[in-house]
């Protein structure tokens, strides 16, 4: 039964369509990003956006932050909302329940296929964006890197230890930075002469290693490429599973009604519904119930401790999503006596 | 080819019977929706038990400075300041949810995280001094020194500073009674209200919900003489008791960030440097204390909750701080001599007043009434001219 979904999922050319255009926004929005090297000022725009001028391997968290708002759950309520509306539409699904199928198991086999469908189209988001990412930004620039390395960090008095010796190194890094905030190409007009510069009192050693951690997380501490995959990975994860409490309220639409697209513009409007209300002090009782309240927990895994509150919460509330909307869906499903 | 399936074959059908089958179905349904929803709302607002003697549980709040703790704080500030330019991390963070996260040791060893959706701001207080890391502008700011008197700024809505802060404030005499406890972040807290008899201050009552056992405060409610709701108010929303990882408390730059180094982290304390000789020594009826070394130019008047603070401004910044407040439509024209607006909320009132040539310029503060600005903006103005 989920071999036949899953088969079915993936020769739709609707699925493939509707990756392609979720991998295709972050690819246009990098590619405007490199040719200008405009990012949006601090505090500003989509998370990690600014960073990734840095180091294009940051790029996949900022994809994530594109695609997660509107783009990733439009798509997941298009193919949701088909699940079974679709098939009542075409007249297939009392086929499909003629044969010895129970229905609970035909259920199931739609929310694994959507599942499968989510999980899937968030690792063509991320893969497809890290390459576009490095291929345009760069993996990092050691160069930066470098000067970087007199760091802020050891005793207890560090900050004021960092002494009159390291102190000429942060000058220009400092200079640097205000020069891409500035969105000036200073970038990478910066590398020969820091090269011949500010790398020579370093031991190259320290600087290889330094130059491979060339990320920072959201609390300044540099993450090394295995830590920012962890963490890419828990932020995917934890994406895939927000968006299981949109693919839980389509596919309960998508039993109550023979139309795919009534299915999907009903879920579409309970998100906006909750968007609105997420924002609105006045509603603050009802936001921890909301589907769409923790969407924006999955950065709290770029922070340092990663910050789990949110995300443990956020969890939660869609596991609450899904068991009560497929009992739901389960509820009317089993029940109902199906004419096409 | 959909009306030729249509019309094939009989409808399938559950059969006889399931209207019961449905019933019991939804049923289930409801009910676990009700169970999901219900039972962490119950489990939230059970009724503390905790109980402590109002006038003891404040002593012990005063002396809870050298608890260490870690966690996760929610402040909420509905002052409905409008936004000034020059002061918008002030009227921002008192007029809208402030999300903190901290690592508490020691009073000089501390981190206060702001997050935002899209990054963070954190302050480390370490023995020699306080680091700033700025994520947005990928910047460390190595500070040297704030003053006592200072701008309000994020960490000190945490639970526990604004507790300390605001109770150092309230007379011995003031009466402290017992409010039903609650729990706060695991924490069976008991309350203790103690309202603020001084007239002189905007301030009614201070609402604290505290650790009976160790005196840590958990949620602090503010409000203001004659409004119903607290004006500020700020809870853990999760709490760990102990000492941090001494590893959260290092500042840390991230690569290819800049590292700058500033005197001061405040604008109070970048004025307080300059000259404070248009400082009368008394102001709406209070004594002048001693300024503190190297900020000449504070001018702290008295060390109540209805202390007032002025602070000699450049032309420019008051020119642009007087722009900025009647842009904002929000102010109030004081009748002084020379010119003056008042930004005014049920608690904080902020006033800038010129002299009629511009020559001289102050900002003034306090949780004070009108009454008590006007009469310091008329203080500030004649005090220069003797």
């Amino acid at each position: 039964m989920i071999g036949v979904e899953l088969v079915k999922l993936v020769r739709r050319p609707r699925t493939w369509a509707a990756i392609g255009l979720l991998c295709l926004l972050p690819a246009v929005v990098a590619v405007f990003l490199a040719t200008t090297r405009i990012s949006p000022p601090p505090g500003q725009g989509a998370a990690f956006l600014s960073a990734v001028l840095q180091s294009g391997s940051l790029y996949p968290a900022a994809a994530l932050a594109l695609v997660l708002p509107i783009f990733l759950p439009v798509a997941v309520a298009v193919v949701a909302g088909d699940a079974v509306a679709g098939e009542s539409s075409q007249g297939t699904l009392r086929y499909l329940l003629v044969r010895p199928v129970r229905r609970t198991a035909l259920l199931v086999a739609k929310l694994v296929a959507v599942v499968v469908f989510v999980v899937g189209a968030v690792l063509a988001v991320v893969s497809t964006s890290y390459v576009v990412g490095v291929t345009l930004f760069g993996a990092g620039d050691p160069v930066a890197v470098v000067r970087a390395l007199p760091e802020v960090t050891g005793d207890d008095g560090g900050v004021a230890g960092t002494g009159s010796g390291q102190q000429p190194a942060s000058g220009p890094a400092g200079g640097q930075v205000g020069s891409s905030d500035a969105a000036s190409g200073g970038a990478a007009d910066a590398r020969p002469g820091a090269d011949t510069g500010d790398t020579t009192a370093v031991d190259p050693e320290a600087a290889r290693e330094r130059a491979q951690s060339s990320v920072s997380s959201l609390s300044g501490e540099a993450l090394s490429p295995t830590d920012l995959a962890a963490r890419l990975l828990g932020a995917m994860g934890y994406v895939v599973v927000s968006m299981l409490g949109v693919a839980a309220i389509a596919l309960f639409l998508s039993t109550l009604t023979a139309s795919s697209l009534g299915a999907t513009l009903g879920a579409l409007a309970a998100l906006i519904t909750s968007q609105v209300l997420v924002s609105l002090d006045a509603a603050a009782s009802v936001t921890p119930y909301l589907p769409t309240r923790y969407w924006l927990a999955w950065i709290d895994f770029f922070r340092d401790p990663i910050f789990l509150r949110d995300i443990t919460a956020g969890l939660w509330l869609q596991a609450g999503y899904v068991v009560v909307l497929m009992l739901a869906a389960w509820a009317n499903f089993t029940t109902k006596d199906v004419t096409s | 080819m959909r009306d030729r399936v249509r019309g094939v074959g009989a409808p399938v059908a559950v059969g006889r019977g399931t209207t019961g089958a449905r019933v019991v179905r939804w049923a289930v349904v409801v009910l676990v929706g009700a169970l999901l929803v219900g039972v962490p709302a119950a489990l939230a607002a059970r009724p503390g038990q905790a109980q402590a003697d109002p006038g003891e549980l404040r002593d012990r709040i005063a002396a809870s400075t050298d608890r260490p703790w870690t966690g996760y704080a929610e402040a909420r500030a509905s002052l409905d300041l409008p936004r000034i330019p020059a002061l918008s991390d002030v009227t921002t963070l008192l007029s809208g949810v402030t999300r903190l996260r901290g690592w508490y040791a020691a009073p000089d060893r501390a981190r206060t995280d702001v997050l935002t959706a899209v990054g963070e701001r954190d302050r480390y207080t370490t023995p020699t001094g306080q680091a700033v890391w700025d994520y947005g502008a990928e910047l460390l700011t190595i500070v040297g020194a704030d003053p006592v008197v200072r701008l309000p700024r994020p960490d000190d809505l945490l639970p526990p500073a604004l507790a300390r802060r605001l109770l150092a404030g309230t007379a011995a005499s003031d009466p402290a009674t017992a409010l039903p406890s609650r729990r706060i972040a695991g924490v069976d807290a008991a309350g203790v209200r103690v309202t603020v008899a001084d007239p002189g201050t905007t301030v009614g009552a201070l609402d604290v919900w505290a650790d009976p056992a160790t005196g840590l405060p958990v949620a602090v409610e503010v409000r203001a003489r004659g409004v119903a709701d607290p004006l500020i108010s700020t809870a853990f929303g999760e709490l760990e008791q102990g000492p941090p990882d001494p590893a959260a408390l290092e500042p840390q730059r991230g690569p290819g960030a800049g590292v700058t180094r500033s005197p001061t982290s405040d604008l109070f304390g970048v004025l307080g440097r300059g000259d404070g000789s248009s400082l009368p020594a008394r102001l709406a009826g209070r004594d002048r204390e001693r300024p503190q070394r190297r900020f000449p130019a504070l001018g702290q008047y008295g060390t109540t909750l209805g202390q007032l603070i002025a602070v000699p401004l450049p032309a420019d910044l008051a020119g642009t701080l007087l722009g900025g407040i009647d842009r904002a439509g929000a102010g109030r024209t004081l009748s002084v001599a020379g010119q003056g607006s008042a930004l005014e909320t049920p608690l904080l009132t902020l006033a800038v007043v010129r002299s009629s040539d511009g020559a001289r310029a102050w900002v003034l503060a306090g949780l004070v009434p009108p009454a008590t600005v006007d009469s310091g903006a008329a203080d500030l103005l004649a005090g220069g001219q003797t």
